[in-house]
């Protein structure tokens, strides 16, 4: 069930060294809600999924054999260095990326024996996504951009931009409703980003480096942002991050190296 | 799994965290897992599509600028020729035109008799017929005389015809009239016939007293010329009595005309009246001989005929009776008078010729016996009128002993309807007599009917009316033509009793062209304004293809940039596309977008190319009307389906090119979005 990489051999808990000095997560912990304790349902299953990437100078082998359980109201990161194949082990959770061998199933449902439409619309149902590097549609302001998933629902127009503006209130960034996106500071964004993750309620928050743009400030704010959803609304966070400073707010943590997972633990 | 079994307070504790901190979120929640719809509604497409073309403001513009011009010059070049189209055709199209039909006969054998007008108004889908004869007249107006075109006809041929009254009125109800024949009147034929061979009482029925009457009596003062049947030998005797003895045969030839005196000789059979013409005061039936000097043939064997030549060997002329027989044909005196006329101004030399005893016989007389027999039309009537006239003319200056003959042509029928003779004459006319309608009006005209051989039954040869006069109650204008219209019925009551044409007027145009095939069947041509409607239609679309092809070159240019300006709009939106898969937009939403996109391009482009056509047609509309005095030609012509077309074709060229970046856009990988640069 619970993976711990035994096969590999080695256990690597992270140094002091290696934890970079960048958010004050001592602060943040002290004013979060304690952590919760791990459910037992498990929402996100990888089975002994491999991918290999085929390049010009040959093959690399972003994923071997990977198995991960992911359970409900976690908050789960994922760690190691750069081309460990963390950010492919998301892109293979969303639905974005088949992997070569192995299954992925969201709440049993094995999303690539669907269509692409279809793990589209599940993607929709269950994930709230934030990236590194926020990406737009230019033609919308920043409420329609937020709440551009409810439109995907086919939610009434009034209807959307009520739940946007509440939303946008919440996360203190209702001032920047009727901007553009892209005039906004990188900061600014990633929070807006959040909220359109957070649109459609979805059960599960997907960040993929969420601070890796961000100075200090505005990445203590983004990841208090997630502890807040988290710990106070339950939300299952996946995040991705080469932060190892980041790690005592996960409840899960887990160490991915050469497309193997190399650590696993919980609280 | 275990697990799911344990610990069911705090999933509940869970669940109500959910519930009481965001009731509004969870809400959504449960709504858009249950009835998740998946696709975008078209208010968002739309609201996306408009603020991308808005977004490159100068792309979409030039683009748009660019449809607009292709669509632009094809309304403006095609609406030009619309606009000519609809100048000819309503040039030519009048009320009721495309109902019309006009008909005439093409052979001599068909007449369009009055019966045969009644048989078409009965068939199915014609309303109305207005027939009209065609005939030459002479018009004296004051001092002066004039030959004209007379159409005697009724009101509505008029009304048919779309004549243009630009004075005065059409006939009155009484000169419109139907002409009824009473049975007490005589045809004129008939009482041309009676005043001729003086048989009056016969010919009315009413014998006051008979004639006295003996054989051998001359018939009429003059000698007559007459023609046998081709081919046909009479027997010629010495007195004009059967059982006479026969001096020979006279051969029938048509090209042989003979001349002779008719005299009274014994009753003889036959179908014409000839063989029983008259009874004597002795009770004795009389039948019309001709009495002449025949070539004779002597009969060597039954049907064989040998010139009878005397003792001399020469072949000469002998007196003789031959009875007026039905083979025998007696050229009436009007055609002999022609004859005669004819004769002495076409050929000299057969007039010498009579003088000799043979030279009767070889004088050239196909042309003057032909023009006896021809029909001839009304229009080529006019310029014939001239040399009657002058026939007329040259007899008023003979005296005395030709005086007879004066008579006989002229007066020979006369109108006998008493209704008001009124007359409609053309500007043409006016023009000619220099008068303006004004003036014309009221005043009398002169009138005499030339009526040719085939108008009146069993009259072959020319007829001259007498002279009538004719009130002028209206003018019509028709600036080429010396034109006088008189009432049908006048000329019917003369004796005519075939119209030379006629209008038909059909329930709906729709019905035409069957009416047409059914009076086409009866053996008479028609011609409608719709054959020459449909023909230069042809000739406009040909046109108008022709035009807008040179519009299309423009246009086809505007495609291909257009094609180029959404390709590249893919490009530069790859990554936005890639997000819009990632947040879970399906590949049809994404399709659907690029779609609308293009197809707004397209609308935008049409309605700006309807506006650039439009505004170039009225603008060069306004600068010509400065220079023009009609003011209300028209020379582009926007129908508006056509412009509603020209929208569709732009949307459907805004369609079109959207497929391919459209298909494209389903092969963005939602990766893309993740990857950085």
């Amino acid at each position: 069930m619970t993976t711990h990489s035994h096969a590999h051999g080695r256990f690597h808990k992270p140094t002091d060294a290696e934890i970079q000095i960048g958010v004050d997560v001592g602060s943040i912990e002290q004013h979060a809600s304690p952590k919760k304790h791990r459910s037992h349902h498990v929402v996100v299953s990888v089975e002994g999924v491999s991918k290999r990437y085929q390049t010009d100078g040959g093959g690399v082998q972003a994923l071997s054999d990977v198995t991960l359980h992911l359970y409900s109201g976690e908050f789960a990161m994922i760690y190691g260095p750069s081309g460990c194949g963390k950010s492919t082990l998301l892109h293979t959770i969303l639905g974005l990326e088949e992997p070569n061998a192995g299954a992925v199933s969201i709440r049993d449902k094995h999303i690539y024996e669907m269509s692409v439409d279809d793990r589209s619309k599940l993607r929709r149902q269950y994930f709230g996504m934030v990236f590194q590097q926020s990406n737009w549609i230019k033609a919308f302001r920043v409420w329609e951009n937020v709440g551009y998933p409810l439109f995907l629902e086919g939610r009434p127009h009034h209807e959307v931009k009520k739940h946007v503006l509440g939303l946008l209130e919440r996360l203190g960034i209702a001032e920047f409703a009727y901007r553009k996106p892209m005039q906004l500071s990188g900061g600014q964004q990633q929070k807006v980003a959040l909220a359109r993750a957070l649109a459609t309620n979805p059960r599960i928050i997907v960040a993929d480096e969420p601070t890796g743009n961000l100075d200090s400030v505005s990445g203590k704010e983004m990841i208090e942002l997630l502890v807040k959803l988290n710990r106070e609304e339950h939300r299952m966070i996946l995040m991705v991050t080469h932060d190892l400073s980041l790690l005592p707010l996960a409840t899960r943590r887990v160490g991915l190296k050469d497309g193997h997972i190399i650590f696993d633990d919980h609280d | 799994m275990i697990e799911q079994k344990l610990l069911p307070a705090k999933i509940i504790i869970h669940q109500r965290l959910l519930t009481v901190e965001h009731a509004v979120a969870d809400e959504l929640a449960v709504d858009v897992f249950e009835t998740r719809k998946g696709y975008l509604s078209w208010r968002t497409i739309c609201t996306i599509a408009v603020r991308n073309l808005t977004l490159s403001r100068s792309r979409t513009l030039i683009t748009v600028g660019a449809i607009s011009i292709g669509i632009g010059a094809i309304i403006f070049l095609v609406s030009f020729s619309y606009g000519l189209q609809s100048l000819v055709t309503n040039r030519l199209v009048r009320p009721n035109s495309l109902r019309i039909a006009d008909m005439q006969s093409q052979s001599t054998a068909l007449a369009l008799q009055r019966s045969i007008v009644d048989d078409i108004k009965n068939l199915s889908g014609v309303e109305d017929v207005a027939p009209a004869i065609a005939l030459a007249g002479i018009a004296g107006v004051s001092t002066s005389k004039m030959d004209t075109v007379v159409i005697a006809t009724f009101n509505n041929y008029l009304e048919y015809s779309h004549v243009d009254i630009i004075a005065g009125r059409l006939f009155s109800t009484e000169a419109d009239a139907d002409y009824q024949e009473t049975t007490s009147e005589i045809t004129a034929l008939q009482q041309a016939i009676a005043q001729k061979v003086g048989k009056k009482a016969e010919v009315a029925g009413v014998s006051a007293e008979a004639p006295r009457i003996e054989r051998g009596q001359n018939k009429d003062l003059q000698p007559r010329i007459f023609r046998i049947k081709d081919m046909v030998y009479v027997p010629v005797r010495k007195e004009p009595v059967l059982g006479a003895e026969i001096l020979g045969y006279v051969r029938g030839s048509v090209l042989e005309m003979l001349e002779g005196n008719m005299v009274w000789g014994s009753e003889f059979g036959g179908m014409g009246l000839a063989g029983r013409s008259v009874q004597g005061a002795d009770g004795v039936w009389y039948g019309t001989w001709i009495k002449s000097r025949f070539p004779l043939y002597k009969e060597e064997a039954p049907t064989v005929y040998l010139p009878l030549k005397d003792e001399s060997g020469s072949w000469r002329k002998v007196e003789g009776y031959i009875p007026q027989l039905d083979e025998v044909h007696v050229l009436t005196i009007e055609e002999k008078l022609i004859e005669e006329d004819l004769r002495s101004q076409t050929d000299d030399a057969s007039v010498l010729g009579e003088s000799t005893a043979s030279g009767s016989l070889e004088a050239p007389r196909e042309a003057s016996a032909s023009s006896n027999f021809v029909m001839i039309k009304a229009d080529a009537e006019a310029t014939q009128v001239a040399a009657l006239e002058q026939i007329v003319r040259k007899d008023n200056a003979q005296p005395a002993d030709n005086a007879s003959r004066r008579t006989t042509a002229v007066g020979m029928v006369s109108v006998k309807r008493k209704a008001p003779k009124e007359a409609i004459v053309s500007t043409g006319m006016l023009q000619t007599l220099k008068k303006d309608p004004s003036d014309m009006l009221g005043k009398t005209l002169d009138m005499q009917f030339i009526l040719s051989g085939g108008l009146i039954p069993g009259m072959d040869g020319r007829v001259l009316s007498s002279k009538e006069t004719y009130t002028i109650v209206g003018v019509v204008k028709d600036a080429n033509t010396a034109l006088v219209y008189v009432p049908a019925s006048d000329i019917l009551s003369v004796g005519v009793d075939k119209y030379s044409t006629a209008k038909v007027l059909v329930r709906e145009s729709a019905v035409l062209a069957d009416a047409r095939s059914q009076i086409e069947s009866l053996g008479f041509t028609t011609q409608s304004i719709v054959d020459t409607i449909v023909q230069v239609n042809k000739l406009f679309s040909i046109m108008r293809y022709l035009l807008a092809s040179f519009g299309i070159i423009a246009f086809i240019v505007a495609i291909i940039g257009m094609f180029n300006t959404l390709t590249v709009t893919l490009l530069e939106r790859t990554r936005e596309v890639a997000v819009m898969k990632t947040l879970g937009t399906t590949n049809h939403d994404v399709s659907r977008l690029f779609m609308v996109e293009s197809s707004l391009l397209g609308l935008v482009g049409g309605v700006g190319g309807i506006v650039v056509g439009l505004l170039l047609g009225l603008s060069v509309d306004n600068a010509l009307s400065l220079l023009r005095e009609d003011k209300t030609v028209r020379l582009f012509v926007f129908p508006p389906i056509f412009l509603v077309v020209m929208i569709g074709i732009s949307i459907l060229v805004g369609v079109i090119t959207g497929l391919y970046p459209a298909r494209r856009s389903r092969s963005i990988n939602a990766l893309d979005a993740l990857r950085y640069e």
